[in-house]
């Protein structure tokens, strides 16, 4: 089974201080080498096949900052609805999905994130996709 | 020499930037020799005399996170010098000295505006502290 | 400023230690965007640095710059503010690994301090002691060279850890250790940042140290520099980053340190302090 580890990194000063989640958060994933593009940007494009596993997780820039994962939003005829699930032993979330159709094309999904504390909701609005892999 | 009292304000940016306001994340203290009231609050009423030195400084708490002070103004709140468009906030000194304005003891409440990070929701202010200037020994 | 500059290596150590290129595969990002910093997100990040300085001509301002080494694929392990309860705050990845660490059962010429009788077993156990630190054992491999340390990569020797081999979910790995390494689905040891040279550091214009820490993920070191801002201009650095391969000799598994170097720019500017109230000299307070 293929993992694609996919990474939020969020500058949460920024994103308060400027009411904006694009361009303050950056994404990265594992499979570059299979053809991901836009690394580090909100607007990463996670290179995918029929039965790769996706998975999502998030730090805040500032170390101690608070930020989680509170929803994505895909399209679910290539996607499994994703799923929040506990690291073993902790409260800390990561998200899973199972990518149940190769995408011919760059399809778009959205995340949605708490952002400094629980009831600070900022959402993607030209965020992340997911696309085929090189042939 | 000008006798210098320190006046720093701490700040938990993030929760300030989430709040959007000062008031509860933010908390003010004074070496004044003299008994300030309101230590540690937004409140605080910092006593002093004419001719000393008044130094204002800000910390964050998360040292990861930015905090600059923008503005100090007294009433009318009239800058002298318009500190809207300086690029770098730390290059700027808060420093004045007490004037002598008579015999009574008189307290005068300032405004602090602070900047943290930057953009629409990065400036923040409050109205609460003071400075009470005792008459002269 | 009060405020200290984070710079965030993220590294996707699987790709970069498979084609040996760390460049292609790291991303830079600091907490200064909106105060200058150019290129967040990329191998060509310039972190901007605006000093201070005095009418006298000295340096005002300190600032500090930290850098932080991290693998896409590991689990997040940055410090939360809990955000509720603090029995919460217990279950953190930090507390998790801590309890699965396993003895270190010995070294490479063997060893006396383990009370495992069979150390050849695969199972992961509690560790009884405490556990070694990657850099001392990093520092019996190596030389111990001037400003950091030194890793022969053509060394035999590879570390051994008590870092648990663990899935991408966070799941201890057990069974046949080859059928882990194939299916990839482990979190390989995180990367260390070993030295910080080059031209910043040559004109000494960083000072770069390293610091001891609770942060986990680092074993307890982490770089910090701090900034000489006298000299406007934009200065090249160049990060020392240790990256760790799973091995599997005998049915063992240990880590075989792969160094490689990443380059980075800091870009100074300076300005002069001035009162806050004036614009220029100190004065006296305008209280009318």
């Amino acid at each position: 089974m293929n993992y694609v580890n996919i990474k939020a990194l969020v500058d949460v000063v920024a994103v308060l201080s400027n009411d904006q989640l694009d361009g303050n958060m950056y994404l990265f994933d594992t499979n570059k080498l299979q053809g991901s593009t836009k690394e580090g940007t909100s607007n990463l494009e996670s290179a995918v096949q029929k039965n790769d596993q996706v998975l999502w997780s998030t730090y805040g820039l500032e170390v101690e900052s608070y930020v989680k994962i509170c929803d994505i939003t895909v399209d679910e005829t290539y996607l499994t609805k994703p799923k929040a699930e506990y690291y073993e032993g902790t409260n800390i979330q990561y998200w899973t999905s199972r990518v149940l159709k190769t995408p011919e094309t760059t399809i778009p999904y959205s995340i949605q994130f708490e952002v400094g504390d629980t009831t600070t909701l900022f959402a993607t609005k030209k965020g992340p996709s997911i696309k085929p892999v090189n042939r | 020499m000008n006798e210098q009292v320190n006046i720093m304000i701490m700040v938990d940016s993030i929760q300030a930037l989430v709040d959007q306001r000062l008031d509860g994340n933010c908390f003010m203290v004074d070496d004044s020799r003299f008994f300030s009231k309101q230590k540690g609050t937004l409140h605080l009423d910092t006593q002093c005399i004419p001719g000393q030195l008044i130094h204002w400084t800000v910390k964050a708490v998360d040292v990861q996170t930015p905090v600059s002070i923008k503005q100090i103004s007294f009433e009318p709140y009239q800058q002298i010098f318009n500190t809207t468009n300086v690029e770098n906030l730390d290059a700027l000194v808060w420093n004045g000295i007490v004037p002598y304005l008579g015999n009574k003891q008189q307290t005068y409440k300032y405004k602090v505006v602070l900047q943290i990070g930057k953009g629409k929701k990065s400036t923040l202010e409050t109205f609460t502290p003071s400075l009470t200037i005792l008459p002269p020994y | 400023m009060s405020q200290q500059f984070g710079i965030m290596v993220m590294i996707d150590v699987k790709s970069a230690l498979k084609t040996r290129n760390l460049r292609d595969h790291a991303y830079l990002i600091d907490n200064m965007k909106d105060f200058g910093s150019q290129n967040e997100g990329t191998n060509a990040l310039i972190s901007k640095v605006s000093g201070t300085y005095w009418a006298n001509g000295n340096q005002a301002g300190e600032e500090v710059m930290n850098w932080l080494a991290i693998d896409i694929n590991d689990m997040p392990q940055t410090v939360q503010k809990p955000s509720y309860y603090t029995y919460f705050r217990a279950k953190t990845i930090e507390n998790f690994l801590k309890k699965h660490l396993t003895n270190v059962s010995r070294s490479e010429q063997g060893d006396t301090n383990t009370n495992d009788t069979d150390d050849r077993q695969l199972d992961i156990k509690v560790s009884q002691q405490g556990f070694n630190s990657i850099l001392e054992q990093l520092q019996d491999i190596t030389n111990v060279a001037e400003g950091g340390l030194k890793t022969n990569t053509d060394s035999t020797k590879n570390i051994e850890s008590d870092w648990p081999l663990v899935s991408l979910t966070g799941q201890l790995e057990s069974g046949d250790i080859k059928v882990i390494q194939e299916e990839n689905n482990y979190i390989n040891l995180p990367p260390v940042i070993t030295n910080i040279t080059g031209e910043a550091v040559d004109l000494g214009i960083i000072y770069p140290a390293e610091y001891g820490s609770p942060n986990f993920i680092t074993r307890g070191w982490y770089w910090c520099a701090t900034v000489n801002t006298a000299k406007a201009g934009k200065y090249r650095y160049t990060m020392h980053i240790t990256l760790f391969d799973l091995v599997i000799k005998d049915d063992q598994i240990s880590w075989k340190p792969v160094q490689l170097t990443l380059d980075s720019h800091i870009l100074i500017s300076k300005d002069a302090m001035r009162n806050g109230f004036t614009g220029a000299g100190d004065s006296y307070l305008p209280i009318y």
